[in-house]
């Protein structure tokens, strides 16, 4: 059976896809402090794997905005890899964890845009692609450890409130 | 195995890769990230110009990073950016942003990895400056 995807929940969906590009532009001055993973993380938390729409207008209007360079293609995996760990995660109910779990995120960021490059140059120009970005991966994981920690939980709730209510 | 147990075992693993990755990337980074080195060294920059012409400036310095090796000169000028200094202008031209222009270089050959205020120089060290733009 095909599963159906209520006007309700394509609205909001769309808009998520919409508000995760907005966001991430205002927020571009922040060096690696950025909302992306959370607005992500809380479209699979309460969508499920309908956050794959979300996620697939915000890397198809990344790309239109910034052209379809490298980058792109690790965006093409990587997101949709956080909510597929989101979704597997699910039965977690610890706010901590999800913490974590989104620092790490951030953390593993650089080795995951480095994928590409092991295409181009092997193993050796991925590894110092890596070991040259670690400094902002660290940047990254503090960034989403404060984002996610401070932020999820209001939003989930908030979002949970917007999915459910009859009208 | 009940629920709480399962989410606990979840919230272990979580914490314990973190952990693992975090302490990881720290000793890779001071391990086989860029350092400088002290001492005399000499440097050789060649900046290859948008109408084709070629400067090359010989340098001696004790300075352990480009940036600082060139300073002197006053080769490269640019602006501190998200990922350190970002090189706007070298040897008096500056690249086009508006065009999708940027300043790129290798170093003995390789493309750079490090921008110019973490890139650690060599005695030796062969720079080569060139404006690439953007194919977006």
């Amino acid at each position: 059976m095909r599963d159906k995807l209520p006007l309700r929940d394509l609205v909001s969906l769309s808009l998520l896809g919409a508000l995760t590009v907005v966001s991430k532009e205002l927020m571009a001055f922040l060096p690696n402090i950025e909302p992306v993973t959370l607005l992500l993380m809380c479209a699979a938390l309460v969508y499920g794997l309908k956050a794959f729409y979300p996620c697939a207008i915000f890397i198809a209007l990344e790309g239109l905005l910034y052209g379809f360079g490298l980058w792109f293609w690790s965006y093409l995996y990587i997101w949709p890899l956080l909510i597929l760990a989101v979704w597997l995660l699910r039965q977690n109910r610890s706010w901590t964890v999800w913490t974590v779990f989104a620092a790490l995120f951030g953390l593993l960021f650089g080795p995951l845009t480095a994928i590409p490059y092991l295409f181009i140059g092997g193993w050796s120009m991925a590894f110092s692609y890596w070991v040259a970005g670690i400094p902002f991966d660290l940047a990254h994981f503090a960034g989403n450890a404060l984002m996610v920690g401070l932020l999820l939980r209001p939003l989930v709730t908030l979002l949970e409130k917007l999915a459910r209510k009859d009208m | 195995m009940n629920k709480q147990t399962s989410q606990k075992k979840t919230a272990g693993i979580v914490i314990a890769v973190a952990a693992v990755c975090i302490v990881a990337a720290v000793a890779c980074w001071f391990l086989f990230g860029p350092k400088g080195q002290a001492g005399d060294k000499d440097l050789t920059i060649h900046v290859t110009h948008s109408d084709g012409s070629v400067k090359t400036f010989e340098l001696s310095t004790d300075a352990e990073f480009l940036y600082d090796a060139q300073a002197e000169e006053g080769i490269l000028q640019g602006e501190q950016g998200e990922y350190g200094l970002f090189v706007t202008t070298v040897d008096g031209e500056t690249a086009d942003s508006d065009a999708g222009e940027y300043w790129m270089y290798d170093i003995n050959g390789e493309m750079a990895q490090y921008g110019v205020d973490t890139q650690p120089v060599a005695d030796g060290d062969d720079i080569e400056f060139y404006i690439e733009a953007y194919a977006g």
